[in-house]
């Protein structure tokens, strides 16, 4: 009776501090300032109730900080974190949901093994076992295929343990779908890879322009540093470049509509203006620029040009050829060159999906790089050419970590001789381990594994972890679903849900995830983030990175040499504080010690070769994040960098020098300004598929939907996918709102319900559908065409028809 | 129970949003914070999932009320059986 009343009175305690929290974070938005610690509000709850510490949001790459609250083994709570500078205690509407998606109701708690029709559960012992057997057998012919969600030590197990002890490079993730041509870009033209600003410039900067971006659903949070701005009585225009209207253009000072591929025209026509007229920075482009054009055969480094040279090439994008392009009008071209062309206001370009899927992803990065060179519109806070990435670690586990299929940690690449050395000489491999020769990207990686091996089929077994490939492939019938059936080839997929991946795996293995275990984010402005466990994952869940621990140690127990440092030690060796090795391979003993804090001081070693250098683990242990280059200083403190290659704030640069592009790819300090010509799209419009296509995503679901879609409040915001329409298309159709129609392209089909003057409003002639429905794969329409650089797909245009299906609404 | 941190942005109508405050403060979900200009900060409690989106729903449709925004979620263990 006693023991009753004392739960209640401790449910009612719980209820009221909720209540209590709850008021107090609401109480601190509305009064627009930082908000208070739950603990300060309610004192007595501390400890013993509601836990907090802090953790970057699992979602985008904004890089947002979260508080969680947990109590009884459990995510109690979710708050903004007041000492996150990146959002300053606010969060988008899924960051305030992130604790929901650790309890949808059919978490994989046990490894599944298919046998004929079923999934069988089976052991972790089995498991691990099954996949060493598969990789030993043929190693060369194993492939792993990742994610910008992975955590930094994750993608760095994967990536030693296939460049380091497998001499495989058939490591890609999927970050390649969706930023690659950002690297790309970053590394032509300043040959290095990664933003220079941060989003400091989102507080500074008089112009905003937004080439291809949603910001308002995307990166909400980053959006609402913008508008805020407003509030407070600054202006700040806001120039929105697009293919159709969206909640960003309701906020929008320009809505300048384009023609799909039309921003490689107008970004050659605002060069040419600056040009002709005059208004580039001279000075700054006599001090900090080469020009650059491509070279045949065609490579990213390109071919060298005079300053005349580009001045002749960038002299036939006149306004009038670049209006019949891209559609925008001559008047606003003008205008966006008149803004270039004054030096007395700070322009920052943001950009995200709608120039990275692109067919001339490199080219449209290159010259929005360019035109921001040109004009001097660099290196001041708030005047910054800027790219958003779409996962918590693209920036962090696949740009820095390297876990592409050419790349090596910290900026390196498999190519290059002294390189592989470099990363032999920091793994402690014997000479030769790292494969000289790129492996197979995202898109011919599963092409050639789900070809079959007599017609040249190169994989036979693929692993899968943090990522839904069965979903967000394009051209899916080609690229995913011909694994149906097929037993010659075996999917390994590592998840924490069942998804449209799962279903064609023979062996599933359930993942912990989030703060479920330790993690560490890179986001998109340089900042390494760091979280601890908090809480255990459910059944036999257990971290990606033990699994991938536990397969190398089981290959070393079949013999595998790569498996041995050349001192014959485990790769993946660590011991306690005293020395003793720890068996980290076994799940019992995995955090006996933090494999994590091991794993990222090795990496650290990588990130001094192009001045990524990062700060110790522990430092980030006490901090929000750290931007790189975390320089120590005399006084042995760590010190972040805002703004790289300006003076006044990286200390790479030389004193004196004002600017300098210290890993110039013409090594002379200088920066490349392209001139690089509009290119059509490999498919458009005709009279058989008259419509374009863009595919994207939404504000309250991420990415496939995997983890938002097990969120009540968000699942039930946005159940389902539709297709966007013009009115004038669907009158012409005879549909009506919430009438379903069948898309077809020339690659596949979906059907969804039409919805006119919705959420975003393309123009006549064009659709949009979003990508989170794993019950309509829209993905089964869209095209593998691929940047040639980047191999990054487009799914921004393909053409399709539209045909009604019905006459019920849905 | 769910509970939720919401930021109410009332409408400039003096009579409808005393009504709704009225109606707000005589309603034990709710718990009213410190005013700042239009915005109200409000703790809401309910028995359940349902009850809390039928109370956002009727937030959403008062005249008095111009915007919700969530401050705060306690985090739902009830999944989602909607797939």
């Amino acid at each position: 009776m006693n023991s009753d009343r004392s739960k209640g009175a401790h449910e009612a305690s719980r209820r009221d501090f909720l209540r209590a929290s709850a008021l107090a974070a609401a109480t601190s938005v509305a009064h627009n300032g930082f908000a208070r610690t739950a603990e300060s509000d309610a004192p007595g709850f501390g400890l013993d109730d509601l836990k907090w510490d802090k953790a970057p949001c699992r979602f985008c790459g904004t890089g947002c900080h979260v508080r969680v609250g947990v109590a009884e083994g459990k995510v109690r709570a979710i708050q903004g974190d007041p000492l996150a500078d990146v959002n300053k205690g606010l969060l988008c509407v899924k960051g305030y949901h992130v604790g929901g998606i650790l309890y949808g109701r059919d978490r994989l708690t046990t490894p599944l093994l298919r046998r004929g029709d079923q999934m069988v559960p089976i052991s972790w012992e089995e498991a691990i076992d099954v996949i060493a057997k598969r990789i030993h057998a043929a190693p060369e012919r194993f492939g792993f295929y990742g994610s910008g969600q992975w955590t930094i030590p994750e993608g760095y197990a994967a990536q030693k343990f296939m460049k380091g002890g497998l001499s495989n490079n058939h490591i890609d993730p999927n970050a390649r779908l969706c930023m690659a041509s950002a690297v790309t870009g970053f590394l032509a033209v300043y040959g290095v890879d990664e933003p220079a600003g941060c989003y400091q410039d989102l507080d500074e900067c008089d112009v905003c322009i937004l080439w291809g971006n949603n910001p308002a659903e995307m990166h909400p949070v980053l959006f609402s540093r913008l508008i805020d701005r407003r509030s407070r009585g600054q202006k700040v225009t806001l120039i929105d470049i697009g293919t159709r209207r969206t909640r960003t253009t309701e906020f929008a000072d320009h809505y300048l509509e384009m023609k799909p591929q039309g921003d490689l025209a107008i970004a050659n026509g605002i060069a040419a203006l600056l040009i002709a007229d005059g208004t580039y920075d001279r000075d700054f482009v006599e001090k900090h620029v080469a020009f650059r054009k491509d070279s045949n055969p065609a490579d990213n480094l390109g071919a060298a040009m005079t300053f005349d040279e580009y001045k002749a090439a960038i002299a036939e994008y006149t306004p009038e050829k670049v209006e019949a392009l891209s559609g925008v009008k001559v008047d606003d071209l003008k205008m966006l060159a008149r803004l270039f062309g004054d030096r007395s206001v700070k322009i920052t370009s943001l950009w995200c999906m709608g120039m990275n899927q692109h067919t001339q992803g490199t080219a449209i990065n290159s010259l929005v790089h360019s035109i921001h060179l040109l004009s001097g519109h660099f290196g001041k806070p708030g005047d910054a050419p800027t790219s958003l990435t779409g996962q918590p670690s693209a920036c962090g586990t696949v740009r820095e970590v390297g876990t592409l299929a050419h790349a090596l940690p910290g900026g390196l690449v498999v190519a290059k001789e002294e390189h592989r050395k470099e990363a032999e000489a920091l793994w402690n491999l014997p000479a030769g381990r790292i494969n000289p020769k790129p492996g197979l990207h995202t898109v011919a990686l599963f092409d050639s594994f789900l070809t079959p091996k007599d017609q040249g089929g190169a994989i036979d077994t693929l692993w899968v972890q943090v990522t839904n490939p069965g979903q967000s492939l394009p051209n899916l019938g080609k690229l995913f679903d011909r694994k149906q059936g097929r037993t010659d080839k075996f999917l390994i997929v590592s998840d924490v849900y069942p998804t449209a991946t799962t279903r064609l795996a023979d062996l599933v293995l359930p993942s912990a995830l989030w703060v479920e275990k330790n993690g560490m984010y890179g986001n998109s402005e340089r900042r390494t983030q760091q979280w601890f466990k908090m809480v255990d994952p459910p059944g036999e869940a257990r971290d990606d990175c033990w699994q991938t621990i536990a397969v190398a140690h089981r290959l070393l127990e079949l013999g595998h040499p790569g498996m041995k440092d050349k001192d014959g030690k485990f790769l993946f060796a660590t011991t306690d504080t005293a020395g003793t090795e720890v068996p980290i391979w076994q799940w019992e003993d995995y955090y006996a010690v933090n494999v994590d804090k091991r794993l990222f001081e090795e990496y650290r070693g990588f990130s001094r070769f192009k001045h990524k250098d990062l700060a110790p683990y522990d430092e980030y242990v006490k901090a929000r994040g750290l931007r790189w280059p975390v320089v120590e200083q005399k006084d042995g403190s760590w010190r972040e960098t805002r703004f790289r290659f300006a003076e006044f704030d990286d200390s790479y640069v030389k004193q004196g020098a004002g600017i300098e592009f210290y890993h110039s790819n013409t090594k002379d300090g200088r920066a490349q300004v392209w001139f690089r010509p509009y290119v059509a799209p490999p498919e458009m419009p005709d009279g058989e598929f008259p419509f374009w296509l863009c595919t994207g995503r939404v504000l309250e679901h991420w990415h496939t939907g995997t983890m938002t879609r097990r969120v009540p409040e968000l699942q039930r915001a946005v159940p389902r996918s539709y297709v966007e329409m013009n009115r004038e298309d669907a009158l012409a159709l005879g549909v009506q709102n919430g009438e379903r129609v069948r898309l077809e392209s020339r690659r596949g089909t979906v059907e969804l319900p039409v919805w006119i003057d919705g959420r975003g409003s393309p123009p006549k002639g064009s659709l949009f559908v979003p990508f989170f429905d794993e019950l309509a794969l829209i993905n089964e329409c869209t095209l593998e065409a691929h940047d040639p650089f980047s191999k990054q797909p487009d799914y921004k245009k393909c053409a399709v028809r539209v045909k009604r299906v019905s006459t019920a609404k849905s | 129970m769910p509970t939720s941190g919401l930021v109410l942005t009332l409408v400039d109508d003096e009579v409808a949003t005393n009504a709704f405050l009225s109606k707000l403060e005589n309603d034990p979900r709710f718990a009213l914070g410190e005013r700042c200009g239009s915005r109200w900060p409000v703790a809401l409690s309910a028995t359940d999932r349902a009850e809390e989106f039928a109370a956002l729903d009727a937030l959403l449709l008062d005249p008095a009320v111009a915007h919700v925004d969530v401050a705060f979620v306690e985090v739902c263990e009830e999944g989602t059986d909607e797939l």
